[in-house]
């Protein structure tokens, strides 16, 4: 009773000599601080991951064949995210992102036992920092937005399943595996218990020719015929994002249909850093449809489960060398379509752990790649079928720890980094074991 | 001298409350979209404080989160294209 009348006293007496001061004093101060808090615009987020890899491969065709192998590696990734909304019409998103071995002082480039590892940031060795997502939004009405720059386009759904994470990417993991720059106009809407956006993203590439004495306007292929400087990549999305119901948390349904348009693969002759030859092109285009369906807390229970579905018609023409067409020797037109099919289940045993598991399936002479954080492609390469159990332990509201297996089934190789050129059958298993340790600032 | 740090005291429990006001309302925004509940019912949920429910709603990482009754789901709205 005694400390409540004190506090009173007190309260009263900060008060009354807060009144003390002028009206005008008061606003001026309080104008000030308001516009140092406008200015600030900015706003700051980050996550680090550190994380341990065991990986093996194993060919069950020979025992002594050099694919054998049985290692581990350390590794560390590092993301900041910056925010700014400088007005209601306008935001801007950008991230800059650290991705590294650890102490990697193995001799690399033929000359140094110091690699950057130790010394980049430091060492007068150029000005890289790598942005990977930088893009504005700038609403023209409430339901139509333009999106320019660099876009997210990479790590989308289902890759934030298993980090147990918001949505973390615009596509579906599987409809594309690399950063892409380019725009988008996106309608949105409400309906039903959610929001339905629709989006055109038209992401262009461009073929820079650093032949020597060639310029952008005239590249030429390996048979001397004219490439085009830019290749379209365009993409139209439907978008279905629901709030929790009696049935669900969350239910997210996207339909994506994403055009690559004769990607020019380019294959040369390197000497000093100067290329000197250029010994093929391979033109791929690809016609990909994505199917996503995910639901969180199905029935209200811990249950989450979902679908992506992907079917490919894939064209390429051209070569790598006389004898290297893509997957095989054919350097004429070759058509292929198949489809990619990958599912997650995962159960919430309460808001500390979840267990789920993964099965993936590719169809053959299909390019699927993967840039995921995984290290044996487990989302990636053709012909192959793997699966992944994972448990996911938060045991702080700010950082986690994820443990996990995958097992991918590789049943043919080719003669080019894995990819191009004439093809070997066999019989090969890539295994990961690995723990994350994962902190979002 | 001690007006000045009455003052500033003061002052700052204003802008503190201003720069709140925008995940304040966002988090308001969320519990009448998704919850169904009335304006007085989300001003209810939206308790300040670090422990409070507008930073768990605002700094979550997971895919969703529970606030009394009500789910919300978290959004990281860097990684969609359009907002």
């Amino acid at each position: 009773m005694f400390n409540k009348i004190s506090k009173a006293v007190i309260a009263t007496s900060l008060v009354a000599s807060a009144m003390g001061a002028t009206n005008s004093e008061l606003e001026s101060r309080i104008e000030d601080l308001e516009l140092s808090r406008d200015l600030n615009i900015f706003s700051f987020s980050g996550d680090l991951e550190n994380r341990l890899d065991y990986y093996q491969t194993v060919d069950n065709k020979s025992s002594t064949s050099a694919n054998n192998a049985n290692k581990k590696r350390f590794a560390s990734y590092f993301r900041m995210n910056i925010e700014a909304k400088p007005t209601d019409r306008l935001s801007f998103y950008g991230r800059f992102a650290v991705s590294k071995n650890w102490n990697d002082f193995t001799t690399r480039k033929g000359t140094s036992v110091v690699s950057d590892s130790g010394s980049g940031g430091r060492d007068r060795d150029g000005s890289k920092l790598f942005l990977t997502r930088a893009f504005i939004n700038y609403n023209f009405t409430k339901s139509l937005t333009l999106s320019i720059g660099r876009l997210p386009t990479v790590d989308g759904p289902g890759y934030h399943e298993v980090e147990g994470t918001a949505r973390a990417g615009a596509y579906p993991m599987l409809a594309y595996g690399n950063y892409l720059d380019g725009m988008a106009l996106t309608h949105g809407m409400k309906l039903g218990n959610g929001r339905l956006s629709t989006r055109f993203v038209y992401t262009p590439t461009q073929f820079v020719d650093s032949t020597t004495g060639s310029t952008d306007f005239d590249s030429k292929d390996d048979d001397n015929g004219k490439i085009s400087p830019t290749q379209d990549i365009f993409s139209f999305m439907v978008d279905y994002e629901g709030n929790a119901t009696k049935w669900y948390n969350s239910m997210n349904l996207i339909a994506q249909y994403l055009v690559i348009d004769k990607f020019v693969i380019d294959s040369a002759t390197v000497t000093n850093g100067t290329t000197t030859a250029v010994n093929g092109n391979v033109e791929l285009t690809q016609k990909n449809l994505v199917l996503y369906a995910g639901l969180t807390g199905i029935a209200k229970t811990g249950l989450d489960f979902s679908l992506t579905y992907k079917t490919i018609d894939q064209e390429t023409e051209g070569g790598l060398a006389a004898t290297m067409g893509f997957y095989g020797s054919d350097t004429n037109k070759v058509k292929k379509d198949g489809k990619v099919i990958l599912a997650n289940i995962g159960y919430n045993l309460n808001s500390k752990w979840k267990f789920g598991a993964e099965y993936i399936k590719i169809d053959d002479y299909l390019l699927q790649t993967d840039n995921t954080r995984n290290i044996i492609s487990f989302y990636g390469g053709e012909g192959s079928k793997g699966h992944h159990l994972y448990v996911v332990s938060k045991f702080d509201d700010n950082i986690k720890l994820i443990f996990g297996y995958m097992k991918k089934e590789i049943p043919r190789t080719y003669a080019l980094q894995g990819a191009f050129g004439a093809e070997t059958k066999q019989d090969l298993e890539r295994v990961s074991g690995y723990a994350r340790l994962i902190a979002n600032f | 001298m001690r007006r000045l740090s009455v003052l500033a005291i003061f002052a700052l429990t204003l802008v503190s409350t201003g720069v709140q006001a925008g995940a304040k309302d966002d988090f308001i925004n969320a519990v009448k979209t998704q919850c169904k509940k009335d304006d007085a019912g989300a001003k209810a949920l939206a308790t300040p404080g670090r422990s409070g429910n507008v930073i768990k709603f605002k700094t979550c990482s997971g895919a969703t989160i529970e606030i009394g009754d009500c789910t919300l789901q978290c959004k990281d709205a860097s990684s969609s294209i359009g907002g």
